[in-house]
């Protein structure tokens, strides 16, 4: 399952899931590396942030995988705000690997200060913004979140 | 580089994965997590006529903390470690699991990235091989010839080396009750930068029967500094009295078992040996506390 579709899992057994996604349309995966270490092929797979360079398409035939393209929830549309207002891209290469691993991190729930948001996004490598406005952007829907909870417990 | 052509096997359970093993023997490599092997086949550092993949046999994925024992199946992963959840209780070496698997490489490799994995890939900079040598664990390996079990030391044989037959599956690595609680822990781990494998990395232990300070990311194959353990003895006295004579014997101790350390490099480690002793010296008025980094 593809971003909420079956989809047939239709490729050679060398094919890695990123070369799968990318031929099925989810021109987000971006192979900056292929080997693990840029970022910019993070998926979701099972709700999980992972590589999608290093992931054999075959392994993924019983799994859920969402790309950039398939966020759309809440959470995603407040990150998407957030980046804008941040300048948390430039180019947009690493873009769609950055903000993955920012929603698995969000998505945790955890508080988070910038020391953590930095070690938690180790893995994703950009070469235009420096990094600050990414670090930005994750903190203020951080914050955000705790905001709109306390908002709510108020209304009860 | 893209992948070479290789075939995939898609095994139902381990003994299934074992009787492909012994069919296809060393033309099959297992994909477990793939971390390290997908970046291997793609600088086809090896190239393998097959690989069995083994990431979705759900009786891998064991995880069992009971009876003073840790026993991680094959599929447990670096993230798993991390986030063991805390229990009342829990034998001490548990939190320097933790501490270990969080300075992993990057979370998203840890998401996938596996234990058992780790230690049969056995990179001389690996993370995982330096603990459980520390830890004296043992290593299940299955076969449809029989069950071995393998420290360490009797499984890695030298630089991406181990003597696990190419029809054998390595199910599990296992600590005992013992060893998971040592009296003091310390660690140290030095990287340029974040997610980089170790320049230098240490483990210090303390047992009843005294202290080991374990070296990795270093020669062939992790190390304990004996002079230098054996020099902590039972009493130690202060630290800083201690710790010019504890270097000197630790680069001692270095420079035996890797001759070709310049003298800058035997100290870079020395001294990271000693920011983990550091964690695991006792503190004034807490001789019943364990004491850790």
């Amino acid at each position: 399952m593809v971003n909420g579709l079956d989809v047939p899992l239709a490729c050679d057994d060398r094919d890695t899931l990123a070369d799968v996604l990318r031929g099925q349309g989810a021109k987000s995966v971006h192979l900056g590396c292929e080997h693990g270490v840029c970022g910019a092929c993070n998926v979701l797979i099972d709700g999980v942030c992972t590589r999608s360079c290093l992931v054999m398409a075959r392994s993924c035939a019983d799994s859920a995988v969402i790309t950039l393209e398939g966020l759309k929830d809440d959470l995603a549309q407040r990150l998407r705000q957030a980046f804008t207002r941040n300048h948390a891209l430039q180019c947009g290469y690493c873009t769609p690997g950055v903000f993955v691993a920012a929603y698995e991190i969000l998505s945790a729930g955890k508080e988070l200060d910038e020391q953590t948001v930095r070690t938690q996004m180790a893995g994703n490598i950009c070469r235009c913004t420096g990094y600050q406005g990414i670090v930005d952007a994750i903190l203020e829907v951080a914050a955000e979140r705790t905001v709109g909870m306390d908002i709510q417990e108020t209304a009860i | 580089m893209k992948i070479p052509p290789v075939e995939i096997r898609s095994p139902q359970s381990v003994e299934q994965a074992l009787s492909v093993l012994a069919r296809l023997g060393s033309d099959a490599r297992i994909l477990a997590g793939g971390q390290s092997l997908l970046p291997m086949l793609r600088y086809r550092v090896i190239n393998p006529y097959a690989l069995v993949d083994i990431s979705r046999l759900k009786e891998l994925r064991s995880l069992q903390t009971e009876g003073g024992r840790l026993s991680l199946g094959a599929l447990v992963t670096h993230r798993d470690i991390e986030q063991l959840p805390t229990q009342e209780g829990e034998p001490s070496a548990i939190d320097l699991l933790r501490r270990h698997a969080a300075e992993i490489a990057f979370r998203p490799i840890r998401n996938r990235g596996t234990v058992v994995g780790s230690l049969l890939h056995a990179d001389p900079k690996g993370d995982w091989p330096l603990m459980f040598f520390a830890l004296a664990a043992q290593v299940e390996l299955r076969s449809l010839r029989g069950i071995r079990h393998l420290s360490l030391h009797e499984l890695i044989a030298g630089p991406l080396q181990t003597k696990c037959a190419v029809d054998e599956l390595a199910v599990s690595v296992t600590v005992s009750g013992e060893r998971l609680s040592p009296l003091a822990w310390g660690r140290s781990k030095l990287v340029h930068r974040a997610g980089e494998y170790a320049m230098c990395s240490a483990i210090v232990l303390r047992y009843e029967s005294g202290w080991e300070c374990w070296v990795g990311a270093l020669g062939d194959c992790p190390f304990m500094l004996k002079t230098a353990s054996a020099m902590l003895g039972d009493a130690p006295g202060e630290l800083p009295d201690m710790e010019t004579k504890l270097r000197e014997a630790a680069m001692q101790d270095l420079r035996m078992n890797v001759p070709e350390l310049t003298a800058v490099e035997a100290y870079r480690h020395a001294q990271n040996v000693m920011d983990a002793l550091c964690q695991a010296w006792p503190r004034q008025g807490a001789e019943s506390e364990i004491q850790h980094g």
